[in-house]
């Protein structure tokens, strides 16, 4: 069930929410936990009933072992044993056709196809129960609520494409004595879903089909300067749009349930330099992979040159993460390097006291020369990460730097390149979302005199959902589009 | 005390309904002063019947505005003609003509009338002779039948073009009002289904921009809003008995309810332009050609293109004509995403093959 989708939005969301309500009430503990963790799990069914097994399994193995972390006297082998347990079931999942046919390749041996679906989710709801079974570890204080427990996995606004959640920072929402949800939350629950599905039906779909096209006729051949700008240009559009849609739709649904999910993107194409931009862009995995993966790796404590090492080895497996591809897994070691040019200037600069000064003369030109870097190393990088294939990223490449002879296939359509240009004018110059909306419900409900403030927090919410209505017929008119990190 | 709270509690709620009845009726009417301004979807209707025996016509002497999308891409403006067809022209029964049959391919009102089929085939005769357009969106093969007996009486044509497109066979069966059907047993071959006579309610609601936007431009229909998107199943089909008696009477019939010979008849198989993409884009080294599923219809059209052969139809098929250009130029075809109708490239190429197919058939007219 997809967020854009008129079964989601016009049926389950409506009913998993008045239920939730009245669960609240229901003289019965924790019977809102319980409702909102089983709509959930019919919200990950519906998808495909034959993922809901591995779900459980996952979800019960990991409960389990929180128990046996949470104990004074648990044994670091046991953690490192969930976490291989879990890699090894998202490694299987995931990536054993990519490491099959990677063996072969290297090998030269008939190495064996795995029929396997990828469950949808699966990187999530896995990265984020061994941040559990860490935290968990690490305070000696296991999750006792297993119904609790239940929801912090399945949660239906985070549990396929995030945001990464902190067991600590969901816990103490989903077990507060809850009775109802305040009006001031749902009015702006209701206008992020709205800004998402905004963002997401009339930006992003409308940008992907000209992209879609741009990055298959790669694969194929090389294409014309224009047509290969438009695809690269496009697909940063398309992907920030598509993903900053989702994050704020599935902030926004946590909003109108009363749980306030952690912040995922902050206008990371206003960076203005590549350190930046990972503070700003999918801020919620890059936390992740800082506090379970960099730290613990040893970060920047044992000198410059294992400090370079720790991020490129992150950078790289935060690409792999994305997907069982190669194109990836060079998409991560491309940030990585990116990174560490960024720290090797800092050090320079830090180390140049004439470069120091220039910098300081001309802030506004050396920040929007940073910022046009910035913006072009990530464009490229998108090029790759896109790519179904080294070949049409080549391709691509060649397009935009060489200006090579190629077909004009007529990419490049006015219509699309409208969007794009609409799309980064906003990512480059507006507020987020984020900004523009946080706290906006308080002053929605403190608006007008008293005696009629019922009838405009009614007057909001029915012209909320008129607009969320009429995103959603849009979006069926597409032909409701998957959102691009379904796919991780 | 705790009944002025409960009557509180209640106006509370009754206030705030009416809030938000109020804010969704207020939007709604600003969407439709909005869109009255903007050219937005079709305001092309079909026009009440004039009589129990009439087939589906459009507004006639009707200027109309077409766009695509959400965001009304692609606009164009045409008319219709006095007989409440898509034409500048009127059509006389003493100039030289073509007929033209088929469904909104055929029809094209979503392309200016120099883009449509109807217009190619003007211009490339040169006006020696005119392309009469009966198209009508969502008609069938018996349709084009039943206007082929209203028409050919009418007009002396000295060709017919037939576009055939995916499903209209067993679309064939279904009862739409003012189009003719299949008939069944005891009836005529082709029967026509009695147009409907819109209410004056529903002649008011064909106004609104906002319902036309929805209809034209989002192509909404309530019944898909709850669709679970699954694989068509694939079962094994054969055509019956009745099937080929149906379509071996139908090219028997069309030529001599037209009045035309065979031989100066092109039908034009169409198919899912998207395949040619497909075909064409995605023909890398080792890429697996996506299932094709047998069905009734495909293996009734598959009959009709060996009948019609037969017979000395001129047989044209659309999907490797516009292939074999898209090879060459990557241009798009249609008008994907939004709509996946031919554009104004693909009915010239269409255009071209069925006046080279006609030139020698019908000398002097290409």
């Amino acid at each position: 069930m997809l967020f854009n989708s008129p079964v989601f939005v016009f049926l389950f969301l409506p009913v998993a929410w008045l239920g939730y309500l009245v669960a609240l009430r229901l003289p019965i503990a924790r019977s809102g936990i319980a409702f909102l963790g089983l709509a959930s799990i019919f919200f990950y069914g519906w998808w495909n009933p034959a993922f809901l097994p591995l779900l459980g399994v996952s979800i019960v193995f990991n409960y389990w072992m929180g128990r046996l972390l949470g104990s004074p006297r648990a044994a670091k082998r046991w953690l490192v044993a969930a976490i291989v347990a879990n890699l090894a079931l998202i490694a299987y999942f995931k990536y054993a056709n990519l490491l099959s046919s990677s063996i072969g390749a290297v090998t030269g041996f008939a190495t064996p196809v795995f029929d396997v679906l990828l469950p949808i989710g699966i990187s999530f709801y896995t990265f984020t129960q061994i941040a559990y079974l860490v935290d968990t570890y690490q305070a000696r204080r296991a999750e006792k609520s297993f119904s609790a427990y239940v929801l912090f996995v399945t949660f239906f606004p985070h549990l396929v494409a995030g945001p990464v959640l902190h067991h600590s920072e969901m816990m103490p929402q989903f077990l507060r004595d809850q009775r109802r949800i305040p009006t001031a939350l749902i009015l702006e629950g209701l206008l992020l879903f709205a800004c998402g599905l905004a963002k997401k039906v009339l930006i992003a779909d409308s940008v992907a089909p000209g992209v879609n096209r741009a990055f298959t006729l790669a694969e194929l051949h090389t294409l014309g300067w224009a047509d290969s700008w438009f695809g690269a240009l496009g697909y940063a559009v398309q992907i920030y749009f598509d993903f900053s849609g989702y994050s704020d739709m599935a902030i926004g649904l946590g909003l109108m349930f009363g749980i306030r999910l952690p912040l995922n993107f902050n206008s990371p194409y206003q960076s203005g330099s590549i350190v930046e931009f990972w503070r700003r862009w999918h801020m919620t995995l890059s936390r992740f992979l800082r506090d379970y993966l960099y730290i613990p790796l040893g970060g920047n404590r044992h000198g410059p040159t294992r400090r370079q090492v720790n991020l490129m080895l992150t950078m790289l497996l935060g690409g792999l993460w994305h997907g069982a591809a190669w194109t990836f897994v060079f998409w991560g070691g491309l940030h990585g390097f990116y990174l560490q040019v960024n720290h090797a200037w800092r050090v320079v600069l830090a180390k140049t006291p004439a470069l120091q000064s220039l910098v300081e003369r001309f802030p506004k030109t050396t920040h929007t020369l940073s910022w046009t870097i910035t913006f072009l190393a990530v464009v490229v990088a998108w090029v790759v990460f896109r790519a179904e294939s080294f070949t049409g990223f080549a391709h691509m490449l060649q397009g935009m730097f060489l200006d090579a002879q190629s077909i004009d296939a007529a990419v490049a359509d006015p219509q699309t390149a409208y969007y794009i240009g609409i799309g980064l004018l906003i990512a480059f110059l507006a507020p987020n979302s984020q900004q523009l909306l946080t706290g906006i419900g308080e002053r929605l409900v403190a608006a007008g005199r008293a005696s009629l403030r019922p009838f405009y927090q009614g007057a909001h919410v029915g012209a909320i959902l008129t607009v969320i209505a009429s995103l959603t017929v849009i979006s069926l008119s597409w032909g409701i589009n998957e959102f691009i990190y379904f796919n991780f | 005390m705790s009944s002025s709270t409960s009557i509180s509690e209640r106006q509370r709620a009754a206030a705030w309904l009416t809030g938000a009845a109020a804010a969704g009726l207020a939007l709604s009417i600003a969407f439709e002063a909005l869109l009255q301004l903007l050219p937005a979807g079709s305001d092309l209707h079909r026009e009440n019947p004039q009589s129990q025996a009439s087939s589906a016509r459009l507004l006639r002497n009707y200027q109309y505005t077409f766009s695509m999308g959400w965001d009304l891409r692609y606009v164009v403006h045409g008319r219709t003609n006095s007989m409440g067809f898509i034409s500048p022209h009127e059509y006389r029964s003493d100039a030289q003509s073509i007929a033209l049959l088929g469904d909104s391919f055929a029809e094209g009102e979503m392309l200016s009338y120099e883009d449509s089929l109807a217009g190619h085939l003007d211009a490339l005769s040169k006006g020696r002779v005119q392309t009469y357009n009966f198209g009508l969106s969502g008609a069938s093969l018996p349709h084009y039948l039943g206007m082929a007996r209203e028409m050919g009486p009418r007009f002396p044509f000295k060709a017919a073009v037939v576009i055939v497109g995916q499903g209209d066979y067993v679309e064939g069966f279904e009862s739409k009002e003012g189009q003719y059907r299949w008939g069944g047993a005891g009836e005529d071959d082709v029967v026509l289904v009695p147009a409907e006579t819109r209410s004056l309610l529903k002649q008011a609601l064909r106004r609104s921009a906002l319902l036309g936007y929805l209809r034209g431009n989002l192509k909404f229909v309530a019944g898909r809003l709850f669709q679970h998107p699954g694989e068509p199943k694939c079962e094994p089909v054969r055509l019956r008995d009745a099937d080929l008696q149906r379509l071996s009477h139908y090219v028997d019939a069309l030529p001599r309810a037209l009045g035309v010979e065979p031989r100066r008849i092109v039908m034009l198989f169409n198919g899912n332009t998207r395949d040619v993409y497909e075909h064409v884009d995605r023909a890398r080294a080792g890429a697996v050609p996506g299932k094709t599923c047998e069905t009734r219809d495909s293996l009734a059209r598959e009959q009709l293109r060996s009948l019609a052969r037969a017979r000395g139809i001129h047989v044209v098929e659309v999907l490797p004509l516009l292939e074999s250009h898209y090879r060459v130029y990557r241009r798009p075809l249609d008008f994907r995403p939004v709509d996946p109708h031919w554009n104004g490239l693909a009915t010239s190429i269409v255009a071209a093959e069925v006046a080279r197919r006609l030139a020698s058939k019908a000398p002097g007219y290409f």
